[in-house]
């Protein structure tokens, strides 16, 4: 009985050690206050979810179990990937503990209650009610229903983007096509990084045509870094990487560019005589077109180059020649070369012997040439540099030209004419009027030229031309063609085309008059005697025309032969006429 | 006495005061120029041109004098005006208010093969968009020793006019866009060889009354006419090349001609004979003359008179 007494004494007393045990433990449990945060897609926080599309309201519910009241808690929202963070307010609702709130989740920029997210981050939402020891985290997923693709990109050296390159000079134009086959539309941003110095631009690409294909172009260069210029700082050897991601979808595409600059670059490229820069031959590069046309002494070629790579210039491989090309020959034209080199430049002499000098080659010279330079460091790195110009020391041919139009309300007439082939076409013409210049005009590619509006001084006008060619050579004046020019003159005729009556074809005498006039015109033989004979009046300013068939006062045809015709015009106080030789040949 | 003596020598002077001044006032009447070169009016002595001589009018060689152009000389013309029209024996209404050189006397151009004369130069008239034409070199008198040699003559009215009796020799010259070239009128018989008549506008040659003109060796191209004969005029055309021309040789009425291997080329037309006479159209002409063919040359093979 004792023993059982005991026994039931020490159940109780472990009853209670472990019913005060339980109690101090549950005590200690709602002290320690844990938030749970849950996410729902509904504003009545019924629908728990976890991932959520571009712009959507997440709706969280946070409680520790022991926070209770009506206040505003705050929880913050954070990129996973990208660490941008927001706050969001939390209010607590009607039930005890229990705390709402919501934010939006957007592929746009951060703003109030809302986060960037692109598709497929996650985003980290943390609650510490009661700001203890105690936080509680829920995840949510950014899920825009995008596939994430990959982006494409190629490189071209050229605007049309036909020709594809990877390997660019010293300041070439890389240009850009990306696309990831979906995202169409607007300016996008790429990055181009260089690989070996770590310096990036960033370059906005554009799909003008709306077909997913992004267009845009950067340059580089051995200059310094240029973002606001998509000028990227690249040096000779050294790679970027262009890295575009299109529809931000985390899943970019890259493309790896090198820049493959010149070993030497030209400085200076002069054709001079005494050390005189003459012509400048460094745009002249072709061959089919060059840009220089130099004519007078001239005695070298200098040309300086920048050697990029660091080596001096291989005085023994590099070279620089000047050859005449006739037809698809070439002759070399006799001369020396001349070089000095210092660090990280050079110059490459050609001196002509004997020195060209029109006044002793008779223009045996004339042609086009050829400037070949070669220039090797000693590290192996060749460049080649080729110049074209046209030598021409002989003067062109004197243009044709006529009259091809006369504006009688301006007094101006329009000049005409052909030029005669050159070395140095084309030629410039200039016009002459009584020794007074009346500008110029350049001959086109058929060698004819016009110039109209020019006008003319009252009496006798000498007109004259003189065509330049492109050297500078200038043609002798031509002859000289005289006009007289009467803006005050009474009566103006003109025979319409050959003055011959022929066979159903009258002569037609085209008349007009600056005053009102009597009008009388006789035709006469050449033993003088009158043959026919018209009287009539003519307003001025109006083209009358009287036609001859050949015909006497009697309407008998004449015979052939040749007659005098004479027109008058009398008007008030003043008489002029006009005698003309016609034919009659039937 | 010797009061009168006086008086008379003063009389003598006065006299011959007044003669001078008579002859000092009606010199610029007679003659314009300067360098004893006369741009207008009559030589009053023979005159040796040379350079560039611009003629401001009419300018008349009379009989007895001699005007002699030499080598490399160039005549120009005032265009549309004179300052001393004189009146022409033939042409006289075409002159007026033109150049004209006009020789009674004697002629003397003595271009160069390689140091032509030119005569007459190019002037457009934009009111009238033609050419200003000059008159021309009319001959009238016997003037034998007068030649026309090496000389370009362009821009005329009619280039060479003879009339009168007139027989210069016109050779070695080039005679172009004129209207018409050569002028032969009454009892003139000039020589017109070894020229170059061509682009004149209507007549190359024409042969008007009684006018003998011998025509050998020319190249006539490009006229309406190249050798016209009409009112008993009677060329003698020989070993000519026409070539180009509408007409050939035209023939009109009472006019002759002998003909001798002249070589056709291209004419519209190589003769044409207008005359009523049916015995010369069906006799002479018909036999004198072969096809036209520009691919072979066509002689004349049988020599012949007219009328």
């Amino acid at each position: 009985m004792r023993v059982d007494v005991v026994l039931k004494k020490s159940r109780g007393l472990i009853v209670i050690f472990l019913s005060l045990t339980l109690i101090t433990a549950m005590t200690t449990v709602a002290a320690a206050s844990v938030d749970l945060v849950f996410t729902y897609s509904d504003s009545l926080y019924s629908v728990p979810a976890a991932t959520f599309d571009d712009g959507d309201r997440v709706y969280v519910k946070v409680t520790d179990n022991v926070t209770t009241g009506a206040g505003t808690e705050t929880i913050s929202v954070i990129n996973d990937q990208d660490g941008n963070k927001i706050s969001v307010s939390v209010t607590a609702g009607a039930a005890s503990k229990l705390y709402y709130g919501s934010f939006i989740i957007t592929s746009g920029a951060d703003a109030a209650e809302t986060i960037h997210m692109t598709n497929g981050q996650t985003a980290t939402i943390t609650a510490n009610l009661g700001d203890d020891e105690y936080a509680g985290t829920a995840q949510i997923t950014a899920d825009y229903g995008i596939t994430p693709l990959t982006d494409v990109i190629w490189t071209y050296s050229e605007s049309s983007r036909t020709v594809e390159a990877t390997e660019f000079r010293d300041g070439a134009t890389v240009y850009l096509k990306v696309t990831d086959t979906k995202t169409k539309g607007g300016t996008k941003a790429i990055t181009v990084k260089n690989n070996q110095i770590g310096n990036t631009i960033s370059v906005n690409v554009t799909d003008s045509n709306g077909d997913s294909f992004y267009v845009g172009s950067f340059i580089v260069y051995s200059g310094a870094n240029d973002d606001v210029n998509d000028k990227l700082a690249l040096f000779h050897g050294q790679t970027a990487t262009i890295t575009a991601d299109l529809a931000a979808d985390g899943v970019s595409g890259t493309k790896i560019i090198t820049a493959a600059y010149l070993a030497s670059t030209v400085s200076q490229i002069y054709i001079k005589y005494q050390d005189t820069v003459l012509y400048n031959l460094v745009s002249s590069t072709n061959r089919n077109n060059p840009t220089v046309f130099a004519k007078g002494k001239i005695d070298e070629i200098y040309l300086k180059v920048n050697l990029l790579a660091g080596a001096p210039l291989n005085e023994a491989t590099s070279s620089i020649v000047l050859y005449k090309l006739v037809d698809s020959e070439t002759e070399e034209v006799s001369g020396s070369q001349e070089m000095n080199r210092d660090t990280g430049w050079a110059e490459l002499i050609f001196n002509l012997s004997p020195a060209f000098d029109p006044d002793v080659d008779e223009h045996d010279r004339d042609g086009l040439y050829w400037v070949n330079a070669t220039v090797v460091d000693t590290a192996g790195n060749s460049e080649d540099f080729n110049f074209y110009f046209i030598y021409d020391t002989t003067s062109p041919s004197v243009p044709d030209f006529q009259i091809t139009s006369y504006d009688p309300t301006t007094g101006s007439i329009t000049v005409s004419g052909t030029t005669v082939p050159d070395v140095s076409d084309p030629q410039e013409v200039e016009i002459f009027v009584n020794d007074s210049s009346k500008g110029t005009v350049t001959a086109d590619a058929n060698y004819q030229f016009v110039k109209s509006g020019i006008g003319l001084a009252k009496g006798t006008n000498y007109i004259k031309v003189q065509s330049m060619d492109k050297a500078g050579n200038k043609s002798k004046l031509s002859k000289t063609l005289k006009f007289a020019y009467n803006p005050e003159g009474l009566l103006s005729v003109v025979f319409r085309s050959t003055h011959v009556v022929r066979r159903d074809s009258p002569i037609g005498i085209i008349y007009s008059v600056t005053q009102a006039a009597e009008i009388v015109i006789r035709v006469y033989n050449l033993n003088g005697k009158l043959v026919k004979e018209w009287k009539g009046n003519a307003s001025p300013g109006v083209a009358n025309e009287w036609k001859w068939y050949g015909k006497n006062m009697y309407e008998e045809e004449v015979n052939n032969g040749v007659y005098i015709c004479r027109i008058s015009a009398k008007g008030s106080g003043n008489r002029e006429r006009k005698i003309k030789l016609l034919a009659v040949l039937r | 006495m010797k009061f009168i003596t006086v008086n008379r020598n003063k009389r003598c002077i006065g006299i011959l005061a007044l003669l001078l001044s008579f002859v000092i006032a009606i010199q610029p009447v007679l003659a314009k120029g300067k360098n004893n070169i006369t741009t207008s009016g009559v030589l009053a002595h023979n005159e040796t041109w040379s350079d560039t001589i611009h003629l401001t009018g009419d300018v008349v060689v009379p009989e007895g004098i001699t005007l002699i152009i030499q080598p490399g000389t160039t005549i120009t013309f005032t265009p549309n005006g004179s300052d001393n029209d004189v009146k022409l024996p033939v042409l006289d209404k075409l002159g007026i208010n033109k150049c004209n050189l006009l020789v009674k006397g004697n002629l003397r151009i003595e271009g160069e093969k390689d140091n032509k004369v030119i005569i007459g130069e190019l002037v457009y008239d934009v009111n009238r968009q033609t050419t200003i034409t000059w008159g021309g070199i009319i001959f009238e008198g016997v003037n034998a020793v007068s030649i026309v040699r090496h000389t370009k003559i362009r821009y005329a009215d009619v280039a060479i006019v003879c009339l009168g009796s007139s027989s210069p020799k016109i050779v070695n010259n080039t005679i172009a866009e004129n209207d018409v070239g050569v002028m032969t009128f009454g009892f003139s018989s000039p020589r017109i060889n070894e020229n170059k008549i061509h682009h004149n506008a209507l007549w190359a040659i024409s042969c008007y009354d009684y006018s003998f003109p011998m025509i050998s060796k020319n190249i006539i191209t490009a006229s309406l006419v190249g050798i016209g004969s009409q009112d008993f005029s009677f060329p003698t055309i020989s070993y000519n090349t026409l070539r180009g021309n509408k007409v050939g040789i035209l023939f009109q009425d009472s006019s002759g001609s002998s003909i001798l291997k002249n070589y056709f080329q291209n004419n519209t037309k190589r003769l044409r004979d207008d005359r009523k006479s049916q015995y010369i159209q069906g006799l002479w002409l018909l036999e004198g003359f072969g096809q036209e063919s520009p691919k072979r040359k066509v002689y004349l093979t049988k020599n012949f008179s007219l009328l």
